[in-house]
């Protein structure tokens, strides 16, 4: 889970910076480092640490 | 009279008239003006300086001191000249400059004494010792790093600080192209401050300056790992984080790297715009937090078996909020410090930035009470300091692009921000954060940097241009959408970079040499275990007593 998680990240690290090259309106390259973010978060809130909760170590 | 005679009267009295009234209208001429003589070393020879005799009898009112006779003179022969004083003039504009540059830095350096009392009042008695050293030899370590390595990767390839002089042997960048445009990746000169011909009067002002914005955003992680960080692996991290993880973003935003050429080479803006550091410092710093709180997780009892958060409370409100004091006096290192000058481009807007700063600092402790006083029914102290520097945090990056107004609008949002962050953290992400740092730094550093996107409003002047590009930083509510793009990139890449670095580089020390240490240590309190010392012998042998009671 914390490889896919900070591989989820990565990438929208990567499209965010790929949007200089697919677009040159504001508005597109501006949708597509928001969508950038969005992955960076689900990356580490949704696939990270969800993984990390599943083994806290105050369930044990 | 005839009919004829008195219109050729009245044309020529009409003509008469109006010949009068265009020449009142027009100005004279002005006499062509000669031009101005020239000053030559002869003028400057004529002006005396004060006798030896006056001088001798001292100079209670300052009048004697501080003229002609002060002027440097390159030879003695010829006397003074008029290149002595021109020089004499541009040495005192880089003078001013270094001045200012490493005053404000000695004032960045002190925030460390105030981290280091915020951060160990918030934690346990038991742990004292053990958070005090980490905060006191973080400043060894990150600037160890830093001279080794670290400062040639983050500013060698910076191109010039005209400000200072130019430190024009910081000029070498390692660059890649990409889509077409070159990609400054990391700077080059400058290892040991001296490869690269970097023994260099500018060089070291510059190194001061950024060593302690890199020490600060060191300090940040042994907050929230504090109370069961093993010593040696916070020795290990934070070395990796002073030579590799900080400067690599630092160098993108300040050291001439592809973020701060974003306006140049995309046409967004005037680049990514970090004025001093919400970003570069605080947002990296609050991103390896959270990597390493993660990969560290709770401390024991921070939660119970079904996730629900316990309060674990600090041991002394009287120095955490001391220590948020001495913070709020370094931030006016920080932030007006970062014109790297007072004298020249634009330099003088250093008391706007300061006062956008105080401001900024005041909303977010109003912020951050206000909401735990409405929401929980007290007035919260722990967290009226932490938004007071969330509040400073969010204003770091666009303390020098706003006016008091937004910074008042942005420090206040910071101080409620602060408090929601701290609150989901703890209760749906159950991420163990005993002093607030990841909210404080991380989450509101990168406010910091989206604000200037939103509020830089287009009126300060760096010697007229930004990161290359001509005119101010204007943000998305005075006209320039494009502005907010480049700190989004910036944002994404603290998020999606920074942070996926700083945890596979912890995961990795984890792996070679733990990052936890034992339950048993835990429990005991980590300053007999890891440091073999109390912070307070006396609080125990008071307890002992007690307990015999």
């Amino acid at each position: 889970m914390t490889a896919l998680g900070l591989l989820v990240t990565f990438l929208g690290f990567l499209l965010s910076v790929f949007s200089l090259s697919l677009t040159s309106s504001v508005n597109g390259r501006l949708f597509i480092v928001l969508v950038g973010l969005a992955m960076c978060l689900i990356g580490i809130i949704g696939i990270i640490n969800k993984g990390l909760l599943r083994n806290a170590i105050w369930r044990k | 009279m005839t009919a004829v005679k008195r219109v050729i009267l009245l044309i020529s009295t009409l003509a008469m008239g109006a010949t009068m009234a265009l020449a009142q209208a027009q100005p004279a001429a002005p006499a062509p003006a000669a031009a101005p003589a020239p000053i030559t070393d002869a003028d400057i020879k004529g002006i005396a300086a004060p006798g030896a005799d006056a001088r001798l009898k001292g100079d209670p009112d300052g009048g004697l001191t501080g003229t002609v006779g002060d002027v440097a003179v390159s030879d003695s022969k010829k006397g003074l000249t008029v290149a002595d004083v021109v020089n004499q003039v541009g040495q005192n504009k880089v003078a001013i400059n270094f001045t200012w540059t490493l005053i404000t830095g000695f004032l960045v350096m002190f925030m460390q004494a105030g981290f280091a009392i915020v951060e160990t009042g918030l934690c346990r008695a038991k742990n004292a010792n053990h958070t005090m050293m980490m905060n006191f030899m973080v400043y060894g370590v990150g600037m160890l790093a830093y001279w080794l390595i670290g400062f040639a990767i983050q500013m060698g390839g910076v191109g010039g600080v005209a400000n200072l002089g130019g430190a024009a042997p910081l000029n070498t960048e390692h660059v890649i192209t990409l889509f077409g445009k070159p990609f400054g990746i990391f700077g080059q000169h400058g290892l040991f401050l001296t490869q690269g011909g970097t023994y260099d009067v500018g060089v070291m002002v510059v190194f001061l300056f950024q060593m302690v914005f890199m020490d600060t955003a060191l300090t940040i992680v042994t907050g929230s790992a504090a109370e069961r960080w093993k010593y040696a692996a916070f020795l290990v991290s934070s070395f990796v984080m002073g030579a590799f993880t900080y400067p690599l973003f630092a160098n993108w935003a300040w050291g001439g790297g592809w973020l701060a050429n974003l306006g140049t080479n995309f046409g967004l803006g005037k680049g990514y715009c970090d004025f001093a550091g919400s970003g570069v410092v605080h947002a990296v710093g609050g991103l390896t937090a959270l990597a390493l709180s993660m990969i560290v997780g709770p401390r024991l009892g921070k939660f119970t078996r079904d996730g629900k958060p316990n309060a674990i409370i600090g041991h002394d409100i009287v120095i955490v909020l001391t220590g948020c004091f001495i913070l709020a006096f370094g931030w006016f290192g920080f932030n007006p410090g970062s014109t790297l000058g007072a004298s020249g481009n634009g330099s003088l807007r250093i008391g706007s930035i300061a006062v956008n700063t105080m401001l900024a600092g005041m909303a977010g402790g109003f912020g951050a009470m206000f909401y735990m006083w409405m929401r929980y029914g007290k007035p919260d102290a722990s967290m009226s300091g932490n938004g007071l520097l969330a509040g400073l945090v969010a204003i770091t990056a666009p303390s020098g692009f706003v006016n008091p107004v937004c910074s008042v609008i942005i420090g206040l949002i910071a101080g409620v921000l602060v408090c929601l962050s701290v609150e989901f953290i703890d209760r749906k992400m159950k991420v163990d954060d005993p002093v607030g740092a990841i909210s404080v730094h991380g989450v509101n550093g990168i406010w910091g940097v989206i604000s200037v996107g939103l509020f830089a409003d287009g009126k300060s002047n760096y010697g007229g241009s930004w990161n290359g590009v001509n005119g101010s930083v204007t943000g998305l509510f005075y006209g320039d959408a494009g502005q907010l793009v480049a700190q989004l990139i910036g944002v994404v890449t603290l998020i999606g970079f920074v942070f996926v670095l700083s945890y596979v580089i912890n995961l990795a020390i984890d792996a070679v040499i733990g990052q936890r240490v034992g339950a048993k240590a835990e429990l005991e309190g980590l300053d007999l275990p890891e440091m073999g010392q109390l912070g307070y012998p006396e609080f125990e042998l008071k307890a002992r007593a007690v307990g015999a009671q």
